[in-house]
């Protein structure tokens, strides 16, 4: 059970959090804490990237000459390059998104994005 | 030969100077953003006929095929960057006769989503794919917001569009690594057949969603009229003439290269045809032009994906045709469209009535454009049309050619309500003084015209394109082929 | 060359535009002498049915064969094309002195004439697609051009119909070209002709969609009453008498150079006709009640003669579809008729519209004194169209009789001869309101339209009495496109033919009609004048009269016939059209409201959905 546990919690949790993310997009109304759920999401993603990489009882993937350890015991180390860049894009996409808040905010005088309706069909 | 690197590289390097040129003189950074498309185009020709003979496959930082991220540029993605960049290149002149408040800002990210997208179409690496298509998007959201007012709601909602297509997209690359241990798309394509069906269904699914927002397809596309009716003209116009199509480009590599399953292009077939049905009967509705535009071009995309996912060279062959006119004419829509709008100081069609007589080129620009795009003859619109029907009705697909037209006559019926509107009725609004557009107008009429009558000028890449797509076992061969 | 007949015109309306926007008279004299060159190098092309010209192209991977031939068919229609354009371009060098559109009608008036020689030349689907689609876009815009806001709706509805129709044939003509790799009108009739009968029957149906369309034949006529009423009236003319035609010269081509006939020829028949024939026929009957009784009911004279039009169609269709010798030639010599005297009638209108502003009969009123030749134009020609000799028009009214009579098709002949005779009612209507009766005050000083504009119409009178007397000449083209096609030919001298139970000798009519007339001039140069009064001086029995107009009536004429039909009428297949549209918008209408609310909340949640619905959709299968 334990170790059960231990191999899925990685994923579960991931996509837990990609649920409750996707659950929080499609029904908060207030824009940051849609923001939030989309930040939530982009969490979950980049655990879930790293735990595909994940080798259990393995080293960082790092090679020196003080280190000199067997290759095969690293963990991947691409999944962990990708989610530095997915990382990376994830704040900057959060960091525009609250600037657009910020300026709905003074435009519109709210964050009800229900209540921001001007673009229909 | 020119290294293809630039072709993504200098339009990054110079939309990050582009602050500094701002400082060296007012006007300069729309004149760089002009000779950095420019550079880009002559870079493209530089390669054509080598690409034609054999794609070129660079690759970057001096790694092998399936260790480096690699670039590859075959038929193909030439057809595509030669849109995307060409699309930049018409818009950037069409901007010398703009003023934008933040200019070095907008230039930025004006080239920023050029590289963006031209890095999508000739990336060899999936990752790298999303990526670039992150760059894009983001450089459009924006984009998007330098309108003002409404067109941060527009930006917004695409944002968060956007933010989950990249969280599905994301997903989708995880799960294809985990199965395969490779981002490289040709390691992919090989390996595609042992990965789990399962995991395979869900992960086409996540790539259908994932790109699917930037190739515009229903239903995930709402936002699209948003985007196109609050942006900037030259924001409309990049999006559907080089952002879509780069969507397109990405959709069609993932679903004929990475996974080619009859299933999955039959989800696109079924798709296409909703989007485009949808699409047109919703242009139809429409009182605001550029919202009008929006809907006609989600239409257009709908009928590109439902035809080259048909799957058969000839199809294909029409598909990519269909999107090379549709970027053609849409940014010449969407920047005659413009400038009747500022002319008449409203979108609302209504207020356009008899603004032919004022605006002339303008008004030439949306006629000839809008009856390209309904298929007159000898225009290009005619041809891909015939290739369209010719090659539906060549898959036994009898129900989406019938579709297909009736889709035609909507537009017919929504098109020429402007165009009669434009010459045929009485001016009702005191018209305001707007920018030039008559170099490219002339541009693409040219275009319009050079395709209709002569249509063999791009015959050879169209062919050699199609055969790139459906046969993904070269494309396998030719990057893996060397080791 | 027979591109040159295509392409001239077509290069020439670029220039005529140019030009026009610096001269106003420009672009019509432009048209004049592209048109007389046409007619002149078409007369050289004359019993020269050998020339042929190909063009093989591979296009995007498709092989394909552009093909011109010249026939007697082709040949006829498109002489009929240039000689009809002259006379509109001399027509309209001085009546579009005030026409704001003049620049774009030229341009798309040559490029129509263009497309028309090139529908005419046509030898197989793709070329015959290509000009068809040129002519319609042009008219599309000609009839846009029209003065008043109607003409875009008209314009409209006529563009949707014919884009639609045209659609369909080019998915029929893609499926043959499939089947058989070429598009020429040879090899799809082999095929046709070999295929199943249910499917060439289907296909060729669909193929002829088009010509119905453009033919304005029942239930798809419903665009023609206001595209010919509000187009410039310069283009009616052309629009009614050209334009309507060149349906019929696809209906032509389908029933004999695609087989249609000779597929039909083995499936049920009526009195020796297949029953598809005769469904035709008695299309054409419809068309022909239909026409007349809504042309009645007009009070605007461009959309009565419209309606008049429609009926005349009906002739023609009836004439091909029972497709008997007499029948055929009957239509052909009607068809030409039906062009000129439509013409002198519209030109009439024209220049009464040129004097006037009005299209409304009732704003008009003893015009005969101030436009006399007007006049005498107007009165022949609807002589002509009431079918009354020594016109033409009689002739070829007759001939179909004969054919009809020959084989006792009752119904088509009860409904040709109503068609006849209450034809007289509504072409009596404009003559009556607009040239006879009291000159409306506003119109006391209006003069004679000038010269350029009388010589249209006095050639038009000349033609119609000389083809009135000697039929021969016509029924010498006929009879070629009859051995052409290959359909028996009929007897004729240059002034008599030969009918089924009788021969027509126009000559001996034409001597007692003269001779008649004579008398009667005699009389009346003889006989005691009758004093002439003032027109506003009625009798009105000691009663002061204010409005001497109300004396005249015009409007609503034929009250008591009309509401004999008003049932009839208040069910218009305009309106089952736009409810079918109606219903189409409504559907757009709730799909948008629906889907696009403008929640972000929506939108995230179809990714999802679309994620869930595909992935059970992949589960199951």
């Amino acid at each position: 059970m334990l170790n059960f546990l231990e191999e899925w919690s990685f994923f579960g949790g991931s996509i837990l959090l990609i649920l409750i993310g996707l659950y929080g997009v499609i029904t908060r109304k207030n824009m940051i804490k849609i923001l939030i759920s989309l930040a939530l999401m982009d969490t979950g993603v980049n655990l879930m990237l790293v735990a595909l990489g994940y080798v259990k009882a393995a080293n960082a993937p790092i090679l020196n000459s003080v280190v000199q350890t067997n290759t095969a015991a690293f963990v991947d180390p691409i999944p962990q390059a990708l989610v530095l860049t997915s990382i990376v894009i994830g704040t900057a996409v959060l960091g525009l998104g609250l600037a657009l808040v910020i300026k709905i905010y003074d435009k519109f005088s709210t964050l009800d994005i229900s209540k921001i309706r001007g673009l229909k069909w | 030969m020119v290294n293809l690197t630039l072709i993504i590289a200098i339009p990054l390097l110079m939309s990050f100077t582009m602050p500094i040129f701002k400082m060296l003189n007012q006007k300069l950074p729309k004149v760089i953003a002009l000779l950095t498309t420019a550079f880009n185009l002559l870079v493209l020709t530089a390669n054509f006929s080598q690409i034609m003979d054999s794609a070129i496959i660079i690759e970057l930082g001096g790694w092998q095929a399936p260790l480096a991220i690699n670039l590859y540029v075959g038929p193909l993605a030439l057809l595509a960057a030669f849109l995307i960049n060409g699309s930049a290149f018409i818009l950037s002149i069409y901007n010398l006769t703009q003023d934008y408040k933040f200019d070095d800002k907008f230039y930025l990210l004006f080239l920023m989503i050029t590289a963006g997208a031209s890095g999508m179409v000739m990336t060899g690496d999936l990752f790298n794919l999303f990526v670039f298509i992150e760059i894009t998007s983001i450089a459009a959201y924006s984009l998007t917001a330098f309108a003002g007012r409404d067109s941060y709601e527009a930006s917004f909602k695409y944002l968060v569009i956007g933010g989950i297509g990249s969280v599905f997209m994301l997903l989708g690359i995880g799960f294809t690594y985990s199965a395969v241990g490779s981002l490289n798309l040709a390691e992919i394509a090989a390996s595609a057949g042992l990965i789990n069906p399962l995991l395979l269904q869900i992960t086409a699914l996540l790539f259908l969603i994932g790109v699917g927002i930037e190739a515009e397809l229903f239903p995930l596309n709402f936002w699209v009229p948003d985007l196109y009716t609050e942006a900037p003209t030259a924001v409309s116009g990049i999006m559907s003439g080089a952002v879509s199509a780069a969507g397109i480009y990405a959709l069609a590599r993932i679903f004929f290269t990475l996974f080619p399953a009859q299933s999955f292009l039959n989800y696109l077939l079924y798709l296409g045809a909703i989007t485009l049905i949808l699409g047109e009967l919703i242009a139809y509705q429409q009182k605001n032009i550029k919202r009008m535009l929006a809907y006609s071009s989600l239409a257009q995309m709908g009928l590109i994906v439902a035809v080259i996912s048909l799957g058969t060279e000839g199809a294909v062959r029409a598909g990519l045709f269909q999107l090379v006119n549709h970027s053609i004419l849409k940014i010449l829509l969407f920047i005659s469209a413009g400038v009747l709008i500022s002319a008449a100081g409203s979108k609302n069609i209504d207020d356009l009535a008899g603004l032919g007589s004022k605006k002339k080129t303008a008004a030439f620009g949306f006629t000839i454009a809008a009856m390209g795009i309904l298929g007159v003859p000898f225009l290009n619109g005619f041809i891909s049309k015939f290739m369209i029907i010719s090659s539906s009705l060549n898959a036994d697909q009898f129900l989406l050619t019938v579709l297909i037209l009736l889709a035609a006559v909507i537009e017919i019926a929504y098109y020429l309500k402007v165009v009669q509107k434009l010459y045929f009725e009485d001016l009702k609004i005191e018209v305001k003084k707007t920018a030039v557009i008559t170099i490219p107008v002339v541009l693409l009429t040219l275009m319009i015209f050079g395709l209709g009558i002569y249509p063999q000028l791009i015959a050879d890449p169209l062919e050699k394109a199609a055969a790139e797509l459906i046969n993904n076992g070269s494309y396998i061969m030719t990057v893996l082929g060397g080791m | 060359m027979l591109t040159n007949y295509i392409f001239i015109p077509i290069a020439a309306a670029f220039i005529a535009y140019i030009l026009n926007k610096r001269n106003r008279k420009a672009g019509a004299v432009i048209t004049a002498l592209v048109s007389a060159y046409l007619l002149l190098s078409l007369t050289a092309l004359y019993g020269r049915w050998d020339i042929t010209q190909s063009f093989n192209l591979s296009l995007m991977g498709y092989k394909i064969d552009f093909l011109l031939a010249v026939n007697p068919l082709s040949w006829l229609f498109a002489v009929m094309t240039a000689a009809i354009s002259i006379l509109i371009a001399l027509f309209s060098i001085n009546s579009q002195e005030n026409f704001k559109f003049s620049s774009v009608f030229n341009l798309n008036f040559l490029i129509i004439i263009g497309s028309m020689i090139g529908i005419v030349f046509a030898r197989d689907f793709l070329t015959l697609f290509i000009f068809w689609e040129l002519m319609t876009w042009t008219s599309f815009y000609l009839i846009s051009a029209g003065k008043k806001k109607m003409a875009g709706r008209a314009a409209y509805r006529y563009i949707i119909l014919s884009a639609g129709a045209a659609y369909a044939f080019l998915m029929a003509a893609i499926f043959i070209f499939q089947q058989t790799g070429s598009f020429a009108f040879d090899s799809a009739a082999e095929f046709l002709v070999a295929n199943s009968p249910a499917q060439s029957i289907m296909l060729l149906l669909v193929i002829s969609l088009p010509f119905i369309v453009k033919a304005g034949i029942f239930p798809l006529h419903i665009w023609v009453k206001d595209a010919h009423g509000n187009a410039p009236k310069e283009f009616s003319p052309f629009l009614s008498g050209m334009m309507l035609k060149i349906g019929i010269y696809g209906m032509i081509v389908v029933f004999y150079q695609l087989s249609f006939f000779k597929i039909i020829e083995n499936t049920i028949a009526y009195r020796g006709l297949p029953l598809l024939s005769y469904l035709f026929a008695l299309l054409g009957a419809v068309t022909i009640i239909t026409g007349t009784i809504l042309a009645i009911r007009q009070e605007d004279m461009k959309k009565l003669v419209a309606y008049s039009s429609i009926s005349q169609m009906g002739y023609i269709i009836i004439g091909i579809a029972i497709a008997t010798p007499l029948g055929f030639s009957g239509s052909m010599l009607h068809l030409m008729n039906h062009l000129i005297f439509k013409s002198t009638i519209f030109l009439a209108l024209a220049a009464v519209i040129y004097r006037t502003g009005t299209t409304k009969m009732y704003e008009m009123g003893g015009l005969i004194f101030r436009m006399p030749l007007t006049f005498a134009a107007y009165l022949t020609a609807i002589i002509a169209l009431a079918g009354i000799p020594p016109t033409n028009g009689f002739i070829s009214k007759w001939v179909i009789y004969q054919a009809l009579i020959e084989k006792g098709y009752l119904f088509l002949a009860i409904a040709a001869f109503f068609g006849s005779i209450a034809s007289f009612m509504y072409v009596f209507k404009p003559l009556s309101t607009v040239f006879l009766g009291q000159l409306k005050p506003q119109h006391q000083n209006i003069k004679e339209v000038p010269l350029l504009m009388k010589i249209p119409m006095l050639i038009l009178i000349l033609v119609i009495v000389l083809f009135g007397v000697f039929p021969g000449i016509q029924m010498n083209i006929i009879n070629q496109i009859s051995g052409y096609l290959g359909i028996e030919t009929v007897n004729y001298t240059l002034y008599s033919i030969q009918g089924a139970n009788g021969a027509w000798n126009s000559l001996l009519i034409f001597n007692i009609f003269s001779a008649g007339f004579i008398i009667a001039l005699l009389l009346f140069s003889f006989a005691k004048k009758s004093k002439l009064v003032g027109l506003l001086d009625t009798y009105s029995s000691g009663e002061y009269i204010t409005d001497a107009e109300s004396y005249h009536y015009a409007y609503q004429y034929y009250r008591p016939f009309d509401r004999l039909f008003d049932n009839l009428a208040a069910k218009s297949l305009t309106d089952f059209y736009e409810t079918l549209t109606k219903n189409l918008v409504r559907s757009g209408e709730g799909l948008r409201r629906a889907l696009a609310a403008g929640k972000l909340q929506n939108y995230a949640l179809y990714s999802v959905l679309l994620f869930v619905i595909l992935a059970a959709v992949g589960w199951i299968i």
